[in-house]
């Protein structure tokens, strides 16, 4: 047997095995757990674009202890965040720099856009320097307005977004 | 996206040596976030560092200028929401000199208050990250920003949103002090100086955090006033200047309080400066609240401003800011020019991180207590 | 030194032993005060529709539409009410304190994530219902003169004469 075909038959086998594998685990009480598990695993991504970072910060703080969500104060590395919170303004400059951090989340990911500049350009819409339209940049789960929203508010769209989670496919 | 010209004032990477390398820290960091900061490290130490920043310049200067006086406000208070009260000061003491509106008595205490909790909530907003998370001290983080929310639930109160307040508008504040409100804070200013006895002990006092920040990065008392740092690193450095005694607005020419200052020009005075202030802004909100005069709050104020230019000066948590507004006989300013502490601060950490460890620079630029947004305007 | 340490250990582990600070947020929620600034509430029986809450919006996130029902309104014959892009406001509230009929309210209503960023357009009608979220939790101090920590408690409303 030649190099070639051997790849394709163990590509036909893995490709059978890995369908079989998601038919499984997309069913019932397995996706419940994993959605579970996701739901429960949520670690943001540290990337302050501008000023909500301060409410952010007191979500992360004592008050709103978020933790009991599971979700863990901020960690530097990005591969093991599963959520981005668009924190603010992202500027023409700052932009690139976000669409990198979103590319290097692994796979499922989601994102928060935290207060009103994320949403649609807020109070410096009209200005040279910021990007308005930021769920052009990648799609937007959950979507909290206000400048900047209470730390309340922005747990309420991670209880969102939780919801979401339990909703969605496995392999979606 | 378009694609992006080189930033200027980066020269690092052009003039290498072998033996060094250049390290890129920033934008996205465990700490603080958007500022970069171009390093140069020979081993373990910085051989040279050159901020890169600009990544929240959202042209604050250029919207004034298509807004009316009072639509400007909410967007001029965002470079620092944690200190949202002096810049708004900031804009309206140069209107309320062109258009020529004395603010009463009673609003001016109004503003000395809502100002001085707000030098607080943001001292403990740089003391629980700048400080805390820096240093590795989660909590201290945890301690301040509990305590911060309890002042900023009564800054609720008082003007009704929790950080950026739009509170005062030409003429004075836009409410009075609400039913309740005194006797909420001065309780709550007692709970606070017991706090302070503890954040002494676990922080300011620890040997841990003096062995970090003790003879780190120190700033001379020449090289602050040639560098032209403002607020508490020039205090730090041994220079009594505040806006507050030299120039007084609102309602400081009638109360007393210290300028503290320190003499050394290393980190852990400039952790200290900022203690002293807090212990300072208690001082002044307790004799604020025995002097306050009964009457109204505000004037009304014109909405059009006359042609001229006047300047606004006030001391904020991180150092003078001045205003500079142009009026042309219409409802909007045909120039609004903003000088802040952040930015000027920042121009002494290139000369403070020569020769340090790199460990050392988080340290450095959290003692510098800067805000990348207000820099960045 | 080593009592510096000691010190600064005893101080972290007596805290150990004292109140909670967490507010456990779904299910408890402060007690906003009178007059937070959070979304608005529209009574249209006063509203004429005269635009000045459009004009003085610093970001322009207020339009006056015609509103299509049945009922009439005789201070507003046109029928045109202000409508919000949530997306957009920034809750400074000149509109509410600018409004010279005063139609215009303060609520403290401020959970307003969504989904959809569609969903953030809130019409007249939807503006001029009450909120129903309101918490009843507040921070009390405990112990003599607050040393004893900070807690969460509910309101105790009072009884009314």
């Amino acid at each position: 047997m030649s190099q070639d075909t051997l790849q394709d038959f163990a590509g036909v086998w893995i490709g059978k095995m890995s369908e079989l594998v998601q038919t499984i685990i997309g069913s019932g009480p397995i996706k419940y757990i994993v959605n579970w598990s996701r739901m429960y695993a949520l670690w943001p991504v540290h990337i302050t674009t501008a000023c909500c970072s301060a409410e952010f910060g007191a979500m992360m703080g004592p008050r709103l202890d978020p933790e009991r969500f599971g979700m863990q104060a901020v960690a530097g590395g990005l591969r093991q965040c599963d959520l981005l919170i668009v924190e603010g303004t992202v500027t023409k400059k700052m932009a690139k720099r976000l669409k990198i951090v979103y590319e290097q989340m692994p796979k499922p990911r989601y994102v928060i856009a935290m207060g009103d500049c994320a949403c649609s350009g807020g109070l410096f819409h009209d200005s040279y320097s910021i990007v308005n339209d930021v769920h052009k940049l990648f799609p937007i789960d959950v979507y909290v307005p206000g400048c900047p929203p209470r730390p309340e508010a922005l747990l309420s769209a991670i209880v969102k977004l939780r919801e979401k989670i339990r909703r969605q496919e496995v392999f979606a | 996206m378009t694609t992006e010209p080189p930033s200027p004032g980066i020269s690092i990477s052009k003039t290498a040596e072998p033996s060094t390398l250049d390290v890129s820290v920033g934008p996205q960091h465990p700490g603080s976030g958007h500022c970069r900061i171009l390093i140069r490290v020979d081993g373990d130490y910085i051989v040279s560092a050159d901020p890169d920043i600009g990544y929240v310049h959202r042209g604050c200067e250029k919207i004034a200028e298509y807004r009316n006086y009072v639509s400007n406000i909410p967007h001029l208070e965002r470079p620092n929401i944690a200190d949202a009260i002096h810049l708004n000061w900031g804009y309206v003491l140069p209107i309320e000199e062109l258009q020529g509106v004395v603010v009463p008595p009673r609003g001016k205490y109004i503003s000395t208050i809502a100002a001085e909790m707000n030098r607080i909530m943001s001292h403990l907003y740089g003391l629980a990250i700048m400080q805390g998370v820096f240093s590795g001290h989660t909590t201290i983080f945890m301690w301040a920003f509990g305590d911060r929310d309890l002042f900023i639930e009564l800054a609720e109160m008082l003007t009704g949103a929790r950080l950026t307040y739009s509170f005062l508008v030409p003429g004075g504040p836009r409410r009075d002090l609400p039913f309740g409100f005194e006797d909420r804070l001065s309780r709550l200013l007692d709970y606070f100086e017991k706090r302070l006895v503890e954040y002494d002990r676990i922080f300011f006092s620890n040997p841990s955090v003096i062995a970090r920040a003790k003879g780190i990065g120190v700033l001379k008392r020449e090289d602050a006033k040639k560098l032209g740092v403002v607020g508490p690193v020039l205090r730090a450095s041994g220079v009594k200047y505040d806006v507050r005694k030299v120039e007084p607005y609102g309602a400081y020419a009638d109360l007393e309080f210290d300028i503290p200052t320190f003499e050394e020009g290393d980190s852990y005075s400039r952790y200290l400066i900022r203690f002293e202030e807090m212990k300072q802004s208690v001082r002044i909100i307790r004799q604020a609240l025995e002097k306050i005069p009964k009457g109204p709050i505000a004037r009304k104020a014109p909405l059009v401003a006359p042609e001229g230019e006047a300047t606004g000066r006030v001391e904020s948590s991180r150092g003078e800011i001045t205003y500079l507004v142009m009026g042309d006989n219409s409802d909007k300013p045909s120039r609004v020019k903003i000088m802040n502490g952040s930015f000027r601060n920042l121009i002494a950490l290139p000369f403070l991180v020569r020769n340090v460890h790199v460990a050392d620079m988080p340290i450095i630029y959290g003692s510098l207590d800067y805000w990348p947004v207000e820099a960045d305007r | 030194m080593s009592t510096a340490v000691l010190g600064a250990m005893y101080e972290g582990i007596k805290h150990i032993f004292k109140h909670t600070f967490t507010m456990k947020y779904p299910y408890q929620k402060v007690l906003l005060p009178k007059g937070f600034r959070g979304r608005h509430l529209l009574y249209m029986d006063k509203c004429t529709g005269c635009g000045i809450c459009a004009w003085i919006c610093p970001e322009r996130c207020i339009s006056m539409v015609p509103v299509t029902d049945n009922k009439e309104y005789p201070q507003n014959p046109e029928k045109r009410f202000p409508q919000y892009w949530y997306a957009r406001c920034c809750f400074c509230h000149f509109c509410t304190e600018y409004c010279p009929t005063g139609a215009l309210d303060y609520t403290p209503d401020y959970e307003l994530a969504e989904y959809d960023r569609e969903l953030l357009l809130w019409s007249p009608e939807r503006l001029s219902r009450p909120p129903t979220n309101i918490g009843e939790y507040q921070s009390v101090f405990h112990g003599k003169d607050g040393n004893q920590g900070v807690t969460f408690e509910p309101v105790i409303k009072q009884k009314s004469k």
